[in-house]
């Protein structure tokens, strides 16, 4: 397999850039009523799709991406529909899958707003990005009329953008990302990923292309989308009630120091690891604050082994374990490369409180419910890479065979009917670790399918009528 | 107390091959309380399985496989003892089980004796067993996991007392470990054992030294297997040059391998690997239940002496090293190991393989490839004897590091387990030599370091 240059003409844009200056996005689950209308519809979206080569972003972005049942809808012969990933083919919802991917309990499928199995069949996905919010309906309005006839809208997921690019637990989000062959010039230190891991086509980490048709999938790369409910208000009280001194006060340093021990962040988004004690940038204006290069460059072997900066079960240390694998550095960095995703995701929701403060959300009045993150990812193995690392790094109380209870505390599935999920959090030190227990789940999946995100050929291939 | 394994292999009568697969899945469904088999009684039991392996055409020209009953059990102390107390606790699940099978002693005068004779006659020894943790009994692990609770509890509430420790040193910490341990009659137990003795420097010595007139024949052999490698290589790839539909893809997963003629956008032929797809679908419909996971696992082996001879050589060697080296809960950074054994069946046709083990299967397979490059080459050399493993170089070299052939090769020779139970759902491998070095380092003196690391275990 000789390396190719990456045909950035033919790909979809939303897999190299993430429009962060589109603040205004939306998108639309649907339904396809009549093939050969949203046949059409399709085709005549080939041509505005965004693709990865423009750079020059004008104040609109659309992306398109369908599901397997989909593909299926439209039309596409059973020897293509078979030659997609298990994954795919079985969809997020399989029976197994909601095991590996934690959707038992509050987050099961049955109780989705949409892409469950109670809800209307989500065939598509139409992700529209603006500059602004009048931009947004004019573009959505458009598409409306477009595929008006050929399909129905059974969700309509709004995104919203909250201050300093922080999520709705007020932590700054979607720094780590991963470099991907051929989508940049690379400064010559830089650990790249080979494009196969994203885009398919291509040659992956081991070498190989990742499962897919073989002309239908060309440039194309499978979208997570999920919708993850954050129970806002739930997180704050319990790590102010964790953190309560012995007069009952709370102790805000320690309460937001203990929400950072469980990220792997500051709220600023800097990282314990570089800085254990006290957030450099807290307080800063978005305008000061670094990039996420900045925030991204750090390793744990070396200057954190036993997780005293960052603990060992924290969100971005086991999502992202980068050199801390057994049994070597340089053995866990290679592993890694072959466990990472692309993520796009968008917050949604008004806050509960403007100022994003722990003090203010708990003063406030305002009720969970209504607010969280579209997570959004893109990868060309679903069960090496997304699924592998909710299953085996998030949602395992055990992670890498070194805890007995502990998911991730922020996103992790935590179920009482199972007798090892009693949700502990261990915040290591010395001499000896501090253990905070009965952590309740803070994060509840609403909605979600698995997408096949084709390149442009591939698109007017499928709009092809038959 | 040692560990050991016991593997009966029963011919089942072909005309009840369905009624047994009823009730043992039926048993499988409810595990831990089915009224059959009570495991929950039997104490000399960590994992156990019954697996029916259907009947199968054999595709090396052999005659064909009769449907077969598997019982695999990793067990404390003697098969005869395990045996013995399996017909104390299980007689009647055991008597309607093996009522299936061919030569089972029936009747009302069909004495314990008997039974416990028809199923050890039917033992088949392991070619290899390993151990993930040579000498921690079933006991001992329920007993560790709560002295680990204890403790914890214990450093949560002395440390919301105390403000997490404050000035406290790592020895004071221990002290006090060690006397609300000391204070608890039910953590108290027997002095540990000192664990299998480690292997040293002067052993790998003899070792080398013993196999070293073995060193011709490694070497012939290894020239006749690499002979054999090149052949199939060329005889793979003239076939997939040949091209034309989805019959070439039949002995390599390759989905991604386009051969030439109708793109996948035509209606294609009936897909060969639709079939695995159901064998697949049904493998992993049961996995993840829990944290760990199992395996059954059965391959032809290719026809000939040559791979018969070079799996008599390097298996016997394998199962010393897992027996005698590997077996305190590190297997080269793998560490989601609980009990893995290969049996040779069926007059050495078939390798079966069957494994215990933490975590995702997909976990699993990227611990071994990615890990070392020892455990991969092992695996190779073992499986490149049968038929569908991805191909090897130099009998240790690429094979199993074809991540996505030999998960396909895993998968689909994976037969659909009905009967799975373990001792200690929740504890981890990683889980046992944690609490086991908690226990160990409760006892005598240790230097400040020392004393460090062990606290790190909590």
């Amino acid at each position: 397999m000789s390396a190719r240059a990456v045909e950035l003409g033919d790909i979809q844009g939303l897999l190299r850039f993430g429009y962060g200056a589109l603040r205004h996005a939306r998108f639309l689950m649907l339904r396809i009523d009549e093939p050969a209308a949203a046949r059409l519809w399709l085709r005549t979206l080939a041509d505005s799709v965004t693709t990865a080569r423009d750079h020059e972003l004008g104040d609109r972005a659309t992306s398109v991406a369908l599901t397997h049942r989909g593909l299926a809808r439209l039309g596409l012969p059973s020897a293509a529909l078979a030659a997609f990933p298990r994954e795919m083919q079985e969809g997020m919802t399989a029976p197994h899958r909601r095991r590996v991917l934690g959707d038992f309990g509050s987050s099961d499928p049955s109780r989705w707003s949409w892409g469950g199995p109670r809800n209307e069949p989500v065939h598509a996905a139409l992700l529209l990005y603006a500059r602004s919010p009048g931009r947004l309906e004019e573009a959505i309005s458009a598409q409306r009329a477009a595929f008006a006839g050929g399909c129905t809208v059974v969700a309509e997921l709004d995104t919203r953008r909250l201050p300093s690019r922080k999520e709705h637990f007020g932590f700054r989000d979607g720094i780590a990302q991963p470099e991907i062959r051929g989508f940049w010039d690379h400064r010559p230190d830089e650990p790249v990923v080979a494009t196969g891991e994203f885009v398919l086509g291509y040659e992956n980490e081991s070498g190989r292309l990742a499962e897919a048709p073989r002309d239908l999938g060309r440039n194309g790369s499978y979208l997570v989308v999920r919708q993850l409910e954050q129970h806002v208000r739930r997180f704050w009280t319990f790590l102010d009630e964790a953190t309560r001194n012995g007069d009952g006060s709370s102790d805000q340093e320690a309460r937001t120091a203990l929400a950072s021990k469980m990220v792997g962040r500051w709220p600023s988004g800097a990282p314990l690891v570089s800085h254990p004690d006290h957030d450099p940038h807290a307080g800063a204006a978005e305008g000061d604050l670094p990039a996420d290069e900045e925030l991204d460059r750090f390793l744990y072997h070396d200057a954190d082994p036993h997780g005293y900066r960052c603990p060992i079960g924290s969100h971005v240390r086991r999502s992202n374990p980068r050199d801390a694998l057994e049994p070597s550095p340089g053995v866990s960095l290679r592993n890694l490369s072959q466990h990472r995703i692309v993520r796009r995701g968008r917050a949604y929701g008004s806050p509960i409180a403007e100022s994003m403060a722990p003090s203010d959300i708990l003063a406030s009045d305002v009720e969970d419910g209504g607010r969280g993150l579209h997570f959004l990812c893109f990868n060309t193995d679903l069960g090496r890479q997304f699924e592998f690392v909710q299953q085996s790094w998030i949602n395992s109380p055990k992670f890498e065979s070194v805890l007995y209870d502990s998911a991730d505390p922020i996103t992790g599935a935590h179920d009482e009917r199972w007798p090892h999920f009693t949700g502990t959090f261990s915040v290591e030190a010395e001499p000896v670790r501090r253990r905070v227990t009965g952590v309740p789940r803070f994060v509840d999946v609403r909605g979600g399918a698995y997408f096949f995100m084709p390149g442009i050929r591939a698109l007017r291939r499928l709009a092809e009528a038959e | 107390m040692k560990q050991e394994a016991l593997t009966v292999v029963t011919p089942i009568d072909p005309e009840r091959v369905e009624a047994l697969s009823d009730f043992l899945t039926a048993i499988g469904d409810d595990v831990t309380r089915n009224e059959h088999v009570p495991f929950g009684d039997l104490k000399t039991v960590h994992f156990a399985r019954w697996v029916i392996l259907p009947a199968r055409e054999s595709e090396t020209g052999g005659a064909p496989y009769p449907p077969q009953l598997v019982y695999s059990c990793s067990l404390d102390g003697t098969a005869q003892e395990h045996v013995a107390e399996l017909l104390r606790e299980a007689r009647a699940g055991v008597d309607r089980i093996y009522g299936h099978c061919l030569g089972f002693p029936t009747g009302a005068d069909a004495t314990a004796v008997q039974v416990a004779a028809y199923l050890l006659g039917h033992a088949v020894r392991p070619s290899i067993f390993f151990v993930g943790m040579q000498g921690l009994t079933v006991a001992r692990v329920h007993e560790d996991a709560r002295l680990r609770e204890a403790i914890e509890e214990h450093l949560d509430a002395e440390g919301a007392r105390s403000g997490h420790f404050a000035g406290a040193t790592p020895a004071d910490v221990r002290t006090s470990i060690r006397e609300h341990v000391a204070a608890d009659p039910s953590l108290t137990r027997e002095p540990v054992g000192p664990g299998p003795a480690p292997f040293r420097w002067y052993h790998w010595a003899g070792l080398v030294l013993a196999t070293l007139p073995l060193l011709p024949f490694v070497v012939l052999l290894g020239g006749l297997v690499r002979l054999e490698e090149l052949g199939d290589r060329r005889r793979e790839g003239r076939a997939r040059g040949a091209g034309g539909g989805k019959g070439a893809a039949l002995s390599a997963s390759e989905p991604h391998v386009a051969p030439s003629g109708p793109t996948e956008l035509d209606e294609g032929p009936d897909d060969p690997r639709r079939r695995l797809d159901e064998n697949i679908r049904a493998v992993t419909e049961r996995e993840d239940q829990q944290v760990q996971n199992q395996l059954s696992h059965v391959v032809e082996v290719k026809p000939g002496w040559l791979r018969a001879a070079v799996l008599a050589l390097i298996l016997p060697v394998l199962d010393f090293g897992a027996r005698r080296i590997y077996n305190q809960g590190d297997l080269l950074g793998v560490r989601t190991l609980h009990f893995v054994r290969w049996v040779m069946i069926d007059g050495g046709r078939r390798l079966m393989f069957l494994t215990n083990y933490d975590g995702s299967m997909l976990a699993y397979i990227g611990d071994f490839v990615h890990r070392s490059w020892q455990v991969p080459s092992v695996l190779t050399a073992i499986w490149t004897n049968t038929l569908r493993f991805p191909p090897s170089r130099w009998l240790v070299l690429d094979g199993a590091r074809d991540v996505p052939r030999f998960t396909a090769f895993l998968r689909e020779h994976a037969v659909p387990t009905q009967v799975w139970y373990s001792a200690y759902k929740g504890v981890t491998a990683g889980n046992k030599l944690n609490n086991d070095r908690i226990r160990r380092g409760l006892a005598g003196e240790l230097g400040e370091e020392e004393t460090r690391v062990w606290l790190r275990r909590f």
